[in-house]
């Protein structure tokens, strides 16, 4: 039995069939590269999976600024334009 | 007590310097601590993604040219060399070309560390390196409205220095000569003008070679001085940032002190009266006297 679920606010599908369970991973753009990661993803989880520390960069999600405080909270969608960025040196 | 305000907080260094150009971070941590500057300024960049699966912390030198600022602060990150909580970081929107542009930079900037104190820098020509001004002015605006300290790179035009303080700025900050260039001060009766005028504090920035720059735009009345490539381009750039820190010293305390003036015949130093007359080479001795 195939069974589809669509959800529009996360963007991504969900095909449950009897064996094995398949996840189509989403495209997410980061710093203008697009990467495939698996849903469901919080900034949080991001940025473990890059391996930054969170206290060392800023991340804007779709031109808007993600507080740090959110991070565990906003989930990234099918699409989203990610930059991360960081200080450097420089006059 | 001559004290530097900046946005309501007090410095004891006026020498504000530069985090780019030097070889590695130690470079650049020996070198600043050597200055004895407060404020640095840092740019803001795009984290290097080639470094997935790395540690920050743990990032081996790269010869990547996609991210020439992480390529310079091989060694490390900026924010472990210099301590944020010792030296206040001045972000900069080096690298924007329109209003749009700061705006969103210096918001990540704030983002990143809730500093609030930003250097606005517009570039209009990527050969010169010189300000656009109608962008500074409009980013001013829009920046300052949202609660950011404004420290405007300018050009050295007096009236658009004026501008820029009435549109916000808590500091201005004309070049004295292109970035990078160390032509020193081109122009300083501009700069005496600007400082004249100013209700805010004025800071040279952009073109300082040496320290005698340095101590000119101190002597010239200016609150500070802002550089860069003067220390990391030096052959010693320790001893450079040494030299820089005694000259903005210098130069204050000799505009405080009041300077001679300048006259068009000389004066000579020691008094005239009661010269002895041997002292004059054999002239008016006992040989040689007339008759």
């Amino acid at each position: 039995m195939v069974y589809i679920h669509d959800i529009f606010c996360l963007n991504h599908r969900l095909i449950e069939l009897s064996n094995p369970r398949i996840i189509i991973l989403m495209q997410i753009k980061i710093n203008g590269e697009s990467r495939a990661f698996d849903a469901p993803l919080s900034v949080q989880a991001l940025t473990l999976a890059l391996a930054f520390n969170p206290r060392q960069v800023a991340i804007e999600r779709n031109r808007e600024i993600v507080p740090r405080s959110l991070y565990a909270d906003v989930m990234l969608g099918e699409g989203d334009e990610i930059e991360i960025v960081t200080f450097i040196g420089g006059g | 007590m001559d004290s530097f305000i900046l946005a309501g907080k007090v410095y004891r260094s006026r020498l504000l310097v530069g985090t780019g150009k030097y070889r590695d971070m130690a470079e650049t941590r020996a070198a600043i601590e050597a200055s004895g500057a407060e404020i640095v300024t840092v740019a803001i960049r795009r984290m290097d993604l080639s470094k997935k699966g790395d540690s920050p912390r743990r990032s081996q030198s790269s010869d990547s040219q996609q991210d020439e600022g992480l390529r310079r602060s091989q060694g490390g990150y900026i924010l472990d060399a210099l301590n944020p909580k010792i030296y206040t970081y001045l972000p900069n929107s080096a690298g924007c070309h329109t209003a749009e542009e700061a705006v969103r930079t210096l918001r990540l900037a704030r983002a990143l560390g809730e500093w609030s104190l930003v250097k606005l820098e517009i570039i209009g020509n990527n050969n010169n390196l010189y300000p656009n001004i109608e962008e500074t002015l409009k980013a001013t605006k829009l920046l300052v409205r949202d609660g950011f300290h404004v420290m405007a790179y300018t050009n050295d035009d007096p009236l658009t220095a004026k501008k820029l303080e009435e549109a916000g700025c808590v500091a201005v900050m004309p070049l004295a000569s292109p970035i990078g260039s160390g032509l020193g001060i081109i122009n300083p009766a501009k700069i005496r003008m600007i400082v004249e005028q100013a209700k805010v504090p004025v800071l040279v920035d952009a073109g300082i070679g040496t320290a005698s720059d340095a101590c000119i735009a101190m002597e010239l009345g200016c609150a500070g001085v802002l550089l860069n490539t003067a220390i990391a381009a030096a052959r010693d750039p320790v001893m450079m940032a040494q030299a820089m820190k005694h000259a903005v010293i210098a130069g204050r305390q000799a505009y405080l002190a009041g300077r001679m003036q300048k006259r068009d015949t000389a004066s000579p130093s020691s008094p005239v009266e009661g010269i002895i007359p041997a002292l004059v080479t054999g002239a008016g001795s006992k040989k040689d006297s007339p008759q």
